[in-house]
């Protein structure tokens, strides 16, 4: 996996593209080095999905797991095999591939980098829904659901309601509102948690700092089915986003309804980490450092859908798989996982991309 | 197959972006994912209907060997297991209470398995720990192929796991949960009844022995309190407020044997302790603070709380709002009470 | 500090105000200010969970009674939190705006860098591992998280760069903050003891904090504020961007280096005392330029009186609202976070 983190220095001078389509109008162009990192960060997650599978804490051989994933295990290897680490895997690598992508939208979006979800306020406000229905409404896992949804779309939409001015939303503007949106939900989160027995805002933390235990099948066909089409609606904004990264009025004078995208943006975005926090509570930091992580793998402007959700996939399976094993008496919820894995490698590049400077 | 599931539920992504080189081979190794999700979702979809029928056959067997709980506290609860549970693993609220039966779990999970308030002397070193606090490794949890598992919570499972790890936990071995009662005393008859299930002697002689003791400190108190006119404050101080505890059971009892007991009720909601913010603290007149977790080398300190006359007489004592449910626990604690009683002064 | 030395006269020039000079209405504008700072300490000294009369509190004050339970709640309640928030209020009102000085980045402030989350880790390390209990203790671990945080953020966010980018030095803060806070819910999260005595703190409150303690803070603040003072002329000439600053004489990377000092300082010793209380550190500086245009030396002089204001507001604010209390952190993100988004929304947003 070494290898794969320090391919980028070979790619940042005459990137080789390769065409795809007639030679005068391809229908799409692949950046050689982008091509060669996406299949290294793909083949180290499926690699590393693998080894999350077939070991755990359960003694379950290697055979036994194969054979329980294709129905031939017994009850017992049957049910922690496949129904339990099948699918928490499998979750772990969609949903990081949808906030990282989230992220990414929104870092376009605000032109800055601390415009993700996770900084600008969403998922604090999903966190204040699930908390109120968790510790005063005493409600059960679903209706913490939607209290997480309902209380992050509320919070994405004041954000935006305070930021548009004269009908645009300017992205510092969006970060201040959100960043002030944000700190207020979490005040009032720790007012509600410092309100709560001991024993009840540790069950309330662990919900907010994302948590991946008690994953079904149907957690998972549930996130598959809803992020379909988000994920389908982020590819196709990956071509007019990066003609709007080269300026507004450039964009419009190409055709792009500048409007459009920007909102349809918004939605995607905010959906993509509405569902990710609903289904797992609010896992920090992939948004933010998984498209600046792939930004610095794959050297690119616009969304990096590939590489961007190559990386968050692989970082929130990377935290999960560690979540599970670092302590000797008790799993970690992956979000606290998240943030140190990640931040700390973010932190390296930071470092080291000073240095060559 | 998992992997390659995952490959495939991830492709649309990488495709249509078109920076990948699983650009090209997506369509021709799209079949084979596509098959082996679909098997997966079959597999679990019979996976997940084969506890249900296995617990059929268990109330259903009825043969010989068979144990039924009925739940004390949780009306209507019913607990059946084909044979008598040997194998258990408990919360160590849970264990507090039911090692004084004799009781020992195979494995322990839960809050304040280091608290010496609520685990008294019982040294749990050499039981395996399968989590710690709101966490628990479910794997683990299934490696010890627990027959039963106990701890504080309801029907539904454990009281502070969320329904999809509860729908885990069950799915291993049934969930017995604690008794929760109103009264001290309904908690120990009710908990008895929990130790008695799991194969407890509960007519033992240390068992009648501690019964005993608890009456006569029930006693012993409310004489020394007698003639005594002096007011109890249940408290947790911490640094940013004094929380109290009034209508816990513990002071509920206290109170009934003749003490006063003083603090704010508990807020409506949420949490069954009463603020206290600092500068109001004096406005209890409290001979005798008991604060919970008290010990000899107990150490808090602020400046309101150190004028406290009570503070400053240094008469306080120890309480705890969870600890162990049974007659021996609750003696100590109240021949504890009594000597308090009987050095106490009045000073507010 | 004068409104007319050529460093500031340049820093104006970007300001979007046509006006030709703004100093008389800065001089005018300290006297509100400092007539609401003193009502808002006033009311700090006044208004409790405890109703006490005027007169009774005056009364204590200057003949105070070591066994009377209503002159100790003025002299162990009152006294030391009102001192505590012009402090710790001076205090992180000056760093937030050194901080978007040095990062020129308008959302710089010791939350955002992680500053706050250094001293709660350096706390939960204290309570974890090293048997803190007396809650006087809690400010020294605190203080020395925030100095090491504060160093570090500015350490990495210059390593090595010829030519230091904010912009670096603000994603370096936000991820160093997140590794560090993570750390401290893993303990947090799988040790319910740490987390009982911790989570009051963690709000950010006023409350039992002794004044000795607060006191013994004073030097480190005093020290932090005046190099704070005696840099903000050159930190003018950073504001006109890397390129100019050194074609005017300036060394960037030595007035960094010696705001860093000053941030270190104040963001320590504001934390220390007070918990980790957000947003003070990003509206005040931000009222105060929207007030005085893009000018340091203002900018601090106004921040130093906002800041304690905002903050004693809030504190009182929290006394009251409910039967215990409301931790000053969190009102003070009530308040603070409507007054800012309500200025963003007047004014444009000024990149500093």
């Amino acid at each position: 996996m070494n290898d794969v983190m320090t391919t980028p220095a070979s790619v940042d001078f005459g990137r080789r593209v390769y065409r795809i389509g007639p030679a005068h109008r391809p229908v799409m162009m692949v950046d050689a080095g982008s091509l060669l990192i996406c299949t290294a960060l793909w083949a180290a997650t499926v690699l590393l999905a693998f080894y999350a599978v077939t070991t755990g804490s359960a003694q379950v051989s290697l055979t036994e797991s194969l054979r329980a994933l294709i129905g031939q295990g017994d009850a017992y290897t049957t049910m922690v095999v496949a129904q339990w680490r099948a699918p928490r895997t499998l979750l772990a690598v969609l949903l990081g591939a949808c906030l990282a992508i989230s992220g990414s939208i929104f870092q376009n979006l605000t032109d800055n980098p601390l415009g993700s979800p996770d900084v600008i306020g969403f998922q604090t406000g999903s966190f204040t829904g699930a908390l109120i229905v968790m510790l005063i409404l005493r409600g059960g896992a679903t209706a913490t659901m939607a209290g997480a949804l309902i209380g992050g779309l509320i919070t994405a939409l004041v954000v935006f309601m305070l930021s548009v001015k004269r009908g645009a939303v300017r992205g510092v503007r969006l970060i201040i509102i959100g960043i002030g949106v944000s700190a207020m939900l979490a005040s009032v989160n720790v007012w509600i948690q410092l309100t709560a027995t001991v024993e009840d805002a540790i069950m309330a933390g662990l919900w907010g700092a994302g948590n991946l235990s008690g994953v079904t099948w149907m957690t998972l066909l549930a996130a598959v089915i809803s992020s379909a089409a988000l994920l389908l609606g982020a590819m196709l904004l990956a071509r007019p986003m990066r003609l709007m990264r080269i300026g507004v009025p450039f964009a419009t004078a190409l055709g792009q309804r500048v409007r459009t995208v920007q909102v349809t943006a918004v939605i995607i975005g905010v959906g993509l980490t509405a569902l990710a926090t609903a289904t797992v509570g609010p896992i920090s930091f992939i948004a933010l450092a998984a498209p600046q992580i792939a930004r610095r793998l794959v050297p690119s402007d616009g969304l990096a859908i590939g590489p961007t959700a190559a990386v968050g996939a692989l970082l929130l399976l990377v935290a999960d798989v560690v979540a599970q094993r670092i302590h000797p008496d008790t799993p970690l919820p992956v979000g606290i996982v998240t943030v140190c894995i990640g931040g700390l490698y973010f932190l390296w590049l930071l470092i080291r991309e000073n240095k060559r400077k | 197959m998992a992997q390659d599931g995952l490959y495939h539920l991830l492709r649309p992504s990488v495709a249509a972006d078109g920076r990948s080189a699983s650009e090209r081979v997506s369509v021709k190794r799209l079949a084979l994912p596509m098959l082996l999700t679909a098997s997966a979702l079959v597999l679990a979809g019979c996976a997940d209907s084969s506890p249900d029928t296995d617990s059929d056959e268990n109330s259903s067997s009825g043969g010989e060997g068979q144990a039924t709980l009925e739940h004390p506290t949780e009306e209507g609860l019913e607990l059946s297991f084909d044979e008598q549970p040997e194998t258990l693993v408990m919360d160590c609220y849970a264990y507090s209470s039911l090692h004084e039966y004799g009781i020992e779990p195979d494995a322990l999970f839960g809050f304040d398995c280091e608290n010496p308030f609520v685990m008294g002397d019982i040294d749990i070193s050499g039981i395996e720990r399968i989590g710690q606090d709101g966490e628990i490794d479910m794997e683990k949890l299934a490696e010890v192929r627990p027959d039963a598992i106990i701890g504080q919570g309801d029907a539904d499972g454990w009281a502070w796991f969320d329904e999809d790890v509860n729908n885990q936990l069950t799915q291993v071995a049934p969930f017995v949960p604690l008794p929760s009662a109103d009264t001290i005393d309904d908690g120990i008859e009710a908990t008895r009844d929990v130790a008695g299930f799991f194969g407890a002697d509960t007519g033992a002689e240390d068992i009648v022995q501690a019964d005993e003791d608890y009456d006569q400190a029930k006693e012993d108190l409310s004489t020394a309190l007698e003639g005594k006119d002096l007011s109890f404050m249940f408290a947790s101080p911490t640094k940013e407020m004094l929380y109290t505890g009034v209508g816990f059971p513990a002071a509920d009892m206290v109170e009934d044997l003749g003490a006063t007991v003083v603090g704010p009720d508990a807020p409506e909601s949420g949490n069954p302790w009463g603020d206290v913010a600092w500068e109001e603290a004096s406005s209890y007149p409290a001979d005798v603070i008991l604060v919970e977790g008290y010990s000899d080398d107990y150490d808090f300190s602020a400046e309101l709380w150190d004028s406290l006359p009570a503070v400053e007489a240094d008469q306080l004592g120890a309480w705890g709002s969870k600890g162990a449910l049974t007659s021996r626990n609750y003696a100590d604690w109240l021949q504890d009470m009594v000597e308090l009683v009987d050095t106490s002064e009045k000073v507010s | 500090m004068t409104a007319t030395t050529p460093a500031s006269q340049a820093a104006r020039a970007p300001s979007p105000s046509p006006r030709p000079s703004r100093a008389p209405r800065r001089w005018i504008g300290l006297v509100p200010l400092t007539v609401l700072c003193v009502v808002a300490l006033a009311l700090s000294m006044m208004v409790g969970s405890r109703v006490i009369p005027v007169s009774e509190v005056t009364q204590f004050l200057l003949e105070p009674v070591p066994d009377d339970p209503v002159s100790q709640v003025v002299w162990q309640s009152r006294v030391p939190r009102t001192v505590l928030v012009l402090l710790a209020g001076a205090a992180l009102g000056v760093a937030g705006g050194l901080m978007q000085a040095v990062t020129r980045n308008p959302l710089a402030d010791p939350g955002i860098l992680g500053v706050n989350a250094g001293a709660s880790l350096a706390v939960v390390v204290g309570l974890a591992f090293f048997g803190v209990t007396n809650v006087a203790q809690y400010q020294w671990w605190s203080f020395g998280g925030a100095m090491v945080t504060s160093v570090l953020v500015f350490a990495i966010g210059n390593s090595g760069a010829v030519r230091s980018s904010p912009v670096r030095m603000t994603l370096t803060g936000v991820a160093l903050g997140a590794v560090l806070s993570g750390f401290t819910s893993a303990v947090l999260l799988s040790n319910s003891e740490i987390l009982e005595r911790m989570r009051g703190w963690s709000a950010g409150t006023t409350a039992s904090q002794p004044l000795d303690a607060t006191l013994s803070i004073v030097p480190f603040v005093v020290a932090g504020l005046l190099i704070a003072v005696l840099s903000s002329r050159s930190l003018d000439v950073l504001s006109l961007g890397e390129a100019s600053a050194v074609a005017m004489g300036a060394h960037p990377q030595r007035i960094r280096l010696v705001a860093l000092l000053a941030i270190a300082l104040l963001a320590g010793g504001g934390t220390a005392v007070a918990g980790p209380i957000g947003f003070i550190g990003l509206m005040a500086p931000h009222l105060a330029r929207t007030i005085v245009g893009p000018h340091q030396g203002w900018i601090m002089a106004y921040s130093v009186l906002i800041a304690p204001i905002v903050l004693g507001f809030a504190d009182v604010l929290g006394r009251i609202i409910v039967a215990g209390e409301v931790p000053v952190g969190v009102v003070t993100a009530f308040i603070g976070a409507p007054v800012l988004i309500y200025m963003i929304r007047r004014h444009r947003v000024t990149e500093a």
